[in-house]
């Protein structure tokens, strides 16, 4: 299921650019996240919230200084550059570009993949997952540094993908599916940007990590700071590992307790997925889903 | 080089606002707080209201007091010898707002009234 070395995964991700002296200011009033003192080459991800708390959009940041990438699915292109466009004040410079096409995220994971990286002249071992590394025109950074494998994040130009690409493989890489490159990220706990959360609570997500209720006002900040001061987190998100695909959206278990499958995604010869559940759910035993065609056994990895 | 060197950006995404002649209700209380802030002033300085995205509900609302600035595209409001500066692009967002002064120690100040506003957030400084 992990490969020995390293494989390589080309996760299809939307790019927007927001520059100008006032950009920081600008992005930091709507997101739940305080990215005012963030510093060149910050690597984060935040959400922008609707007045109701439900995640309207989940970007990737690298911060270039004076300007901001933010990585995130295709489909809310459209709603992320409606907001940063809007509400943008008359004494404020801010500019917002489409980057789409002009850079490529890619995965490396496996049990090895430093075996490959260093062949770049990159050091492993000073990575971090809260910044980016530049090397040639490119980024890296490690997102799971576990005993048994390693995943790492690149962003990658387009004119330099070829290249980057043909020198992994040349060096022992093996080429994957994206299936498997959201796979091993939901099974090490990580949404990737690739699953569609819009529309979600962050905190039914088990993303606590990227609300911050000391910032100050954002959208949806009463909704979180309610729901945190009266102990209404009632939810989390886990991974599972199944025999088959689960149906994206709601399941029950035989117990009758309601899950809902937000991603399932293909890992060697199991699928691994991540549902959202109520707290008090024993996710280390074995649950069982209801299904039209017979019953699923998922278990947590 | 840099990472976003390589090209492939398109040019700054461009947003046309609805523009609507803007009217504004200002109390006394408010008049009177603003020409107070504006003190001596008056002829060169202006209080521009705007609203900025961010807040609890969506958009923030600022005030401020400053010297009559050059750019274009703002509308302008006579108020008793007080000239109050509202953007076209922020024009449909404040039309028909109501400004208001509360002189008290605990949630005084300017408050504003906005029929556009679905919602409020508690402490009067956001709408969406």
């Amino acid at each position: 299921m992990i490969p020995p070395l390293a494989q390589i995964v080309e996760i299809p991700t939307s790019v927007t650019l927001v520059s100008g002296k006032d950009a920081r200011n600008h992005l930091n009033r709507m997101l739940t996240l305080d990215i005012s003192k963030d510093s060149y080459l910050t690597r984060k991800e935040s959400l922008i919230c609707d007045l109701n708390g439900r995640i309207t959009s989940h970007q990737l940041h690298a911060d270039l200084g004076d300007q901001i990438l933010l990585l995130h699915h295709e489909s809310i292109s459209e709603n992320l550059r409606t907001n940063l466009t809007s509400g943008i004040p008359w004494n404020e410079e801010i500019q917002i570009s489409s980057g789409d096409g002009a850079i490529r995220r890619i995965l490396i994971f496996g049990k090895n993949p430093e075996n490959l990286l260093e062949e770049f002249g990159l050091s492993c071992t000073e990575l971090t997952s809260e910044l980016w590394t530049e090397f040639d025109d490119s980024m890296v950074s490690i997102i799971h540094n576990g005993a048994d494998f390693r995943i790492y994040e690149l962003l990658i130009p387009t004119k330099n993908y070829g290249e980057v690409i043909q020198a992994l493989e040349t060096i022992g890489a093996i080429s994957g599916s994206v299936d498997s490159g959201i796979a091993i990220t939901s099974m090490v706990g990580i949404v990737d940007l690739a699953i569609k959360i819009d529309g979600k609570i962050p905190f039914d997500l088990g993303l606590e990590s990227r609300i911050d209720l000391k910032k100050g006002c954002y959208p949806g900040q009463e909704i979180h700071a309610r729901m945190e001061s009266r102990g209404a987190i009632n939810k989390t998100a886990s991974s599972f590992s199944s025999n088959v695909q689960l149906p994206l959206g709601k399941v029950k278990t035989t117990e009758n307790q309601q899950m809902e499958v937000i991603s399932s995604n293909p890992l060697g010869d199991k699928w691994i997925s991540i549902l959202v559940h109520r707290k008090e759910i024993d996710i280390h035993s074995n649950i069982m889903l209801k299904s039209k065609e017979d019953e699923i056994l998922i278990k947590s990895v | 080089m840099s990472l976003i060197d390589g090209g492939g950006f398109s040019l700054p995404i461009a947003t046309v606002s609805e523009r609507v002649d803007v009217k504004i209700e200002v109390t006394d209380a408010a008049r009177t707080a603003v020409k107070s802030a504006i003190g001596p002033q008056v002829d060169s300085h202006v209080l521009i209201i705007s609203a900025k995205a961010g807040g609890c509900s969506g958009y923030l609302y600022d005030m401020v007091i400053v010297e009559r600035p050059n750019e274009e595209g703002f509308q302008e409001i006579d108020v008793d010898g007080v000239t109050i500066l509202i953007h076209d692009n922020d024009s449909s967002l404040l039309n028909g707002l109501k400004l208001d002064f509360k002189d008290s120690l605990m949630g005084g100040g300017f408050h504003m009234d906005n029929p556009n506003a679905d919602r409020a957030c508690g402490c009067g400084q956001s709408f969406g």
